[in-house]
């Protein structure tokens, strides 16, 4: 093989080998560095402005197939493009419809002082690149950190829960999916009402783990977000229950259609026990003889004794229902900077 | 090395590493597609050791890495795993035919890279490995490797060793 280089391939080139012996052992010390959480954070900062890079980098890639093939619009891309737009316009009316119902759903929450599911705006994103390797099941959409995207926010479609943002860069954001190895969500069923942790394995679907009583699961039965993590919204749907052998699985809403347009929903805004303002703003009452005062704040007050005048101290206090509740939207610390469009969001639970 | 065939190695490399990003098209997840470096691992292996030829797959098995989501590292491992198993397989003394060569170089690296990424996904400590995927790309790799052969093992070696 002179044709190719100065040496024939059957000499010993000695160096040569050494070189590709080392960069394969310096692969095995970059491995293996990757244990420490620290490495891992620096590597994290790198993905993320590479995920962007991936995303662009196959649109590039379609985009060469497409015109050096020929794969451009056709009648039929505009049938469909024409079909899809004639949707849009019967969504819009939907739409209309809906910020009605949510208008009228806020004021009777607020007629019937319920404690609601605050929840901050959603943002839309289309996926831009799949991902389903031996390491991961992963997808990228085109919304990031400049939309208001956080880690932890959930990922839902049209189907129902897709999975969870993992990494934003500043304008795409890593998908973790259900089938994921790594992914674990909190469901319940909706009839059985039992919870169980929802395991991704690279399979079909995913598995129910440790159920509380697995034998009241329904075959077929619908299993939704629990939101007992706190970082997803309760009642999103997950999927339906299937017996396979000893164990259950979840046929996975979100595998009957692809992915393509998901919603982006950040975590329910509770306030933490930590940072609530304490009930009523009243201070703890430690004298005994005041405690028959304490009325709105005591579940049940002692009677008074009969023929007892009564105390100076019973002056009635200012309601409990006077001062915030503590399911107010108030931020919690751990929260990230959120745009200036959620502030004025909130209403019930559940998907956007 | 001459110049001119390191800057085609180079060439490779970058369309291999389109192919791989076209594989990431959206709907295009659970379809069975080729790792071109495995290709690029199996045929330039062809012109003997060549440290560009290591360098290159290094390079693309990083790109691959922050495509794939796997651990740094993982994918330039497996690469060089299967050059290594491939190198043996065109350096074999006597020599074989190119199709013997090429076969030994496939099914031996795909056995290297499968090995190579399993274990570095347990150096680097990261949860699961799925296979399933993993053996339909090396499936496909191998099924469309009749056809870039002949881009990618020059056409001297394949004449002069048939």
């Amino acid at each position: 093989m002179a044709w190719y280089g100065r040496r024939r391939s059957g000499e010993p080139r000695v160096g040569a080998r050494a070189v590709v012996v080392g960069l394969g052992i310096s692969m095995v010390g970059v491995l293996a560095i990757q244990t420490s959480t620290a490495v891992r954070g620096g590597i994290d900062a790198s993905r993320e402005s590479m995920d962007g890079v991936a995303a662009n980098l196959a649109n590039f890639s379609s985009g060469i197939t497409g015109w050096s093939f020929g794969f451009g619009r056709n009648a039929e891309d505009e049938a469909k493009i024409a079909e899809l737009e004639a949707r849009v316009r019967d969504l819009q009316r939907w739409k209309d419809l809906a910020e009605t119902m949510t208008l009228r759903m806020e004021r009777y929450e607020k007629l019937l002082d319920l404690v609601g599911e605050t929840q901050g705006q959603a943002v839309t994103a289309r996926v831009v690149a799949e991902e389903n390797g031996p390491f991961a099941a992963t997808r990228i959409a085109n919304a990031g950190a400049a939309n208001g995207v956080r880690d932890g926010f959930a990922v839902v479609n049209e189907n129902g829960l897709v999975g969870r943002v993992v990494r934003v860069g500043e304008y795409t954001s890593r998908i973790l999916l259900l089938t994921d190895f790594s992914s674990r969500i909190p469901v319940m069923g909706t009839l059985s009402g039992d919870r169980a942790l929802l395991v991704g394995d690279s399979g079909s679907g995913a598995q129910l783990l440790e159920p509380e009583t697995p034998d009241k699961i329904v075959p077929g039965e619908i299993w939704v977000t629990s939101g007992d993590d706190g970082k997803l919204p309760l009642g999103v749907r997950v999927g339906t229950a299937r017996k396979d052998g000893a164990n259950w699985r979840i046929d996975l809403a979100m595998e009957s259609a692809p992915v393509d347009f998901v919603r982006l929903v950040p975590p329910p805004d509770f306030a933490s026990p930590e940072t609530a303002p304490e009930l009523g703003g009243v201070e703890r009452n430690t004298d005994d003889s005041l405690k028959t005062v304490s009325a709105p704040l005591a579940a049940v007050a002692p009677p008074a004794a009969p023929g007892a005048a009564p105390t100076p101290a019973a002056t009635p206090r200012p309601p409990a229902a006077a001062t915030p509740r503590p399911a107010a939207p108030t931020p919690a610390a751990p929260l990230p900077a959120q745009p200036p469009s959620r502030s004025g969001a909130g209403g019930q639970g559940g998907v956007q | 090395m001459t110049l001119p065939w390191r800057l085609w190695v180079l060439l490779l490399t970058v369309l291999a590493a389109l192919t791989s990003a076209f594989g990431m098209q959206v709907g295009m997840a659970g379809a069975w597609w080729p790792i071109a470096g495995l290709w690029l691992a199996g045929g330039l292996a062809s012109f003997g050791l060549s440290v560009w030829v290591a360098g290159c797959l290094m390079l693309l098995g990083v790109a691959m890495d922050f495509m794939s989501e796997a651990p740094i590292g993982a994918w330039p491992l497996a690469l060089l795993a299967a050059y290594g198993v491939a190198l043996v397989a065109w350096d074999r003394q006597p020599p074989i035919p190119v199709v013997g060569a090429e076969i030994i170089a496939l099914i031996g690296g795909f056995i290297a890279a499968s090995v190579a990424l399993g274990v570095a996904g347990s150096i680097a400590g990261h949860t699961g490995f799925a296979r399933g995927p993993l053996m339909a790309d090396f499936l496909m790799t191998g099924l469309l490797y009749p056809l870039v052969r002949f881009v990618i093992v020059p056409a001297s070696i394949r004449v002069a060793r048939r």
